[in-house]
């Protein structure tokens, strides 16, 4: 290794500058150690201006200082008090436009379920790359092809995966109609929504093909017409498994013998749907008489109907939309590159010895993989794959490119839900003028980093407790 | 199938003997020879018919292969997307082909003046960039050579998690931070600098790719042989001797790599420019000024009202089809410095 006659001219270069006495030498040589501490320390000394000025602003919104006073000063439970000295409406509220009453329900629990979706997508992606990178794959022109690809795609900006993302994934090129007008979609039941004069809520499922309804002909003359847009499923007049080609036929009135639903609400809030039959009656009736089933409910001057939808935990619909599932494979776009990336290092660090050992027993190589690789290179792929999601959690620019909107009041239920993500909510508050937003923002940032911070230390713990090395 | 087969021959002529000691996969009995063990275990289910083996060893194939190749599939759909709708874009009557490339005039929403001239947003781009770079550059090659030559084992081990802690952050958060700490301070300093401006951001973007420069740098310093610090010293070297005319010069194709990478990531950066740096595409130098990047400029018209197809619109498609070329083919540059110009010590 040492080999005196390539470095001794290297080591010679080095002294051939002009000739400084030894005096100056030393000095340089402090003055550049003060640099180094200055510019290392600079470091440092950034981190802690940048979470101490967010602390500073953040913490107020998280944390109610009155009640921490009471706890930690006043002879309370000190931290076995967290229950009251945690600002809970701060993790419970929706967003608002006051920030008083600001929350980040939605953004944590869109950001718990687009991180979910990307790790479900892009582990086995990614690791099965790696496989094949690694382990199957020949040197070839087109295995280095796909090895160079991989880095470049690494260095790729991540708004340009957001517009990938929105032509691929939110909008899939234009083959399905639009997202407002999807063509493909299943597990959503359509309602017709009427309120009655006594002010009672009555629905009525869209029914599938065949059933017969009311629609506005040409000449504005309302004519009965055969369902035939809606392919598949069951007819019990409702429409959940059915697959619809098209939206179903437009709302008609309530008629004599629908089944519907009532939803009634009790005086104690809840609310009670019972199935009747639409029986149109001569007068109002000032409550539906409901005598077991089949009830009957006056629909004379009921409103006219509404269309409503209903979805269940399986929906989906093609194209994605800037639903949560699109926002979930745009971040997988996002960190393919590094999960690659990591996992082939892993797949690398594992001796050769023991792949040859299983290959020389009569192994193939996928069982080569299955059961000696794999499970030796498994600490580090975790290791990598989760700094990869805890990136893909602050990731904002490739959702906004996907046109996710940024008043959301609801947290997913699906697939196909709408959804916001923590940076997104910091970004949309941040870019406010109020100082008030400011600061929930910097709150938000301080649950954003708490969570990061959490990823790193499993990381880090996972690194050192799995990782034994193998040679 | 020809190659695995091949494997084979190869690997029945080995010696499995030299396999290590330690078992990782099965926690007990270390001491039976672990190749023989993990060679057991492989094939420990039921016995196959060598045809399924072979049938489920193919379809395993095709599948990882798949994975692999979804990698290509993103490249291309990204180059055909761009390209398409960039030429989309060009082919529009509102457009002209030489003045996107030659234009200096970026004013895409005024109607009868509209102009699609890149150079406002390529300089606005650069000079958050330059920023950047100027703050980040050397601060992290310092903090590099600082870590790689200098700092003792316990210094290292405190500031590597500083490091890693400062590249964990999501940018949105530095975008927060120019925006609350960074701007007032510098209009402290001096009353030149708007509410916007384009220092700001490229601060905060260039401490956001210090732990970049700083790690990647530092692996390459690293990676420099210890005979050749040996022999400096023996020619009786300082220490800073050793650093910045033996160990830099060693590594400065992994340096340079890793400034090009930075650089890369600073051009591609969105979030903190788009909450810092403002919103008015012009050409200007004078970093006190408000300016939009590119990225930028995507954000606001993806998230603006322009209807989808419209002439602006797509004209962030273009936008981004440079962008992409631009940091293509820096990330290439740095892949072929990294491959070309490395020294080879070993």
């Amino acid at each position: 290794m040492i080999d005196a006659g390539a470095d001794a001219p290297t080591a010679l270069n080095a002294e051939r500058g002009q000739p400084a006495s030894r005096r100056t030498r030393t000095l340089l040589n402090r003055g550049f150690l003060l640099l180094c501490l200055f510019a290392t320390s600079m470091a440092v000394v950034l981190l802690a201006i940048l979470l101490f000025s967010i602390t500073i602003k953040g913490l107020p919104w998280i944390v109610d200082f009155s009640n921490l006073k009471a706890s930690f000063v006043d002879g309370g439970d000190g931290f076995a008090g967290w229950k009251h000295w945690v600002r809970w409406e701060f993790f419970t509220e929706y967003t608002s436009r006051k920030p008083k009453d600001a929350g980040i329900r939605a953004p944590l629990w869109g950001s718990i379920w687009v991180c979910a979706i990307c790790a479900a997508a892009a582990l086995p992606i990614g690791v099965g790359t790696a496989i094949y990178m690694e382990e199957f794959a020949t040197s070839n022109r087109f295995t280095r092809f796909i090895q160079t690809n991989i880095r470049n795609l690494a260095g790729v900006p991540s708004i340009v995966y957001g517009i990938l993302a929105l032509t691929a994934f939110a909008r899939m090129f234009g083959l399905f109609g639009t997202s407002n007008d999807p063509s493909l979609f299943f597990g959503y039941a359509f309602h017709n929504e009427y309120r009655t004069v006594a002010g009672h809520l009555v629905t009525v499922p869209v029914s599938t093909v065949g059933d017969r309804v009311m629609v506005a002909g040409e000449d504005g003359i309302p004519h009965e017409q055969v369902v035939e847009s809606a392919s598949g499923g069951l007819r019990n007049g409702l429409a959940r498994w059915s697959i619809w080609t098209a939206p179903p036929a437009p709302p008609r009135p309530l008629r004599d013998g629908d089944a519907a639903l009532l939803h009634v609400i009790e005086p104690d809030g809840r609310e009670v749907v019972t199935a009747v039959t639409v029986r149109v009656l001569a007068d109002d009736l000032a409550a539906p008489s409901i005598d077991g089933p089949p009830a009957t409910v006056s629909a004379k001057n009921a409103s006219s109907p509404t269309r409503t939808s209903s979805t269940s935990w399986w929906s989906m619909a093609l194209p994605f939309g800037g639903s949560v599932l699109a926002g979930g494979l745009t971040l997988m776009l996002v960190i393919l590159p590094i999960i690659i990336i990591s996992s082939q290092e892993a797949f690398r660090a594992v001796p050769s010895s023991l792949r040859q050992a299983s290959l020389a027993m009569g192994a193939t190589t996928w069982q080569t993989v299955r059961r000696v690789t794999l499970p030796a290179a498994i600490p580090m792929i975790m290791t990598g794959s989760i700094l990869a999601i805890s990136r893909a959690i602050g990731e904002a620019a490739p959702l906004l490119v996907l046109g996710v909107p940024l008043f959301i009041s609801d947290t997913p239920v699906n697939l196909m839900s709408e959804f916001t993500v923590l940076p997104l909510q910091i970004y949309n508050w941040a870019g406010r003028p109020q100082a008030d937003f400011h600061a929930i923002a910097a709150a938000a940032i301080i649950v954003l980093l708490a969570v990061l911070l959490t990823f790193n230390a499993l990381a880090v713990i996972i690194r050192q407790k799995l990782h034994t090395p193998l040679t | 199938m020809e190659a695995v087969a091949a494997d084979y021959d190869l690997m029945t002529t080995l010696p499995v003997s030299n396999a290590p000691s330690e078992d990782p996969i099965h926690r007990s009995g270390p001491e039976v020879n672990q190749g023989a063990r993990a060679a057991a275990a492989a094939l420990r289910g039921r016995p196959r018919s060598a045809a399924l083996r072979k049938t489920v060893e193919r379809v395993i194939r095709g599948a990882l292969f798949t994975c692999a190749a979804l990698s290509v599939v993103t490249t291309f759909s990204i180059l055909i997307i761009l390209a398409r709708e960039t030429l989309g874009f060009f082919g529009m009557s509102e457009v002209s082909v030489t003045d996107f490339w030659f234009g200096t005039v970026w004013a895409p929403k005024l109607g009868e003046s509209q102009h699609f001239g890149i150079w406002p947003l390529v300089t606005g781009t650069l000079m958050v960039s330059l920023v950047a770079a100027v703050f980040a550059l050397p601060l992290g090659l310092i903090a590099a050579i600082y870590l790689s030559e200098y700092a003792p084992s316990r210094v290292r081990s405190t500031l590597k998690p500083v490091l890693e802690i400062l590249a964990g952050i999501p940018t949105v958060v530095y975008g927060f931070f120019a925006l609350t700490v960074i701007t007032p301070g510098l209009q402290w300093f001096s009353g030149a600098f708007g509410s916007f401006n384009a220092t700001s951001a490229g601060l905060a973007v260039g401490i956001m790719i210090l732990p970049i420069v700083c790690s990647l740098s530092e692996d390459a310093l690293r990676a420099v042989p210890r005979s050749l610090r040996d022999g400096a010293y023996a020619l009786g070297s300082t220490r800073f001797d050793v650093s910045v005319r033996v160990v830099v010069p060693a590594a400065l194709s992994g340096i340079v790599a890793a400034f090009l990478l930075a650089i890369t990531r600073a051009i591609g950066e969105t979030m903190i420019v788009a909450l810092a740096a403002g919103g008015l595409a012009h050409m200007t130098w004078n970093p006190a000024n408000e300016t939009q990047t590119m990225t930028a400029y995507m954000v606001s018209m993806f998230t603006g009202d322009a209807p989808a197809g419209s002439v602006e619109y797509r004209s962030s498609y273009a936008v981004a089809f440079v962008l992409f070329i631009l940091t293509l083919g820096l990330t290439l540059a740095g892949n072929v410095i990294l491959r070309r110009f490395r020294e080879e010590y070993e």
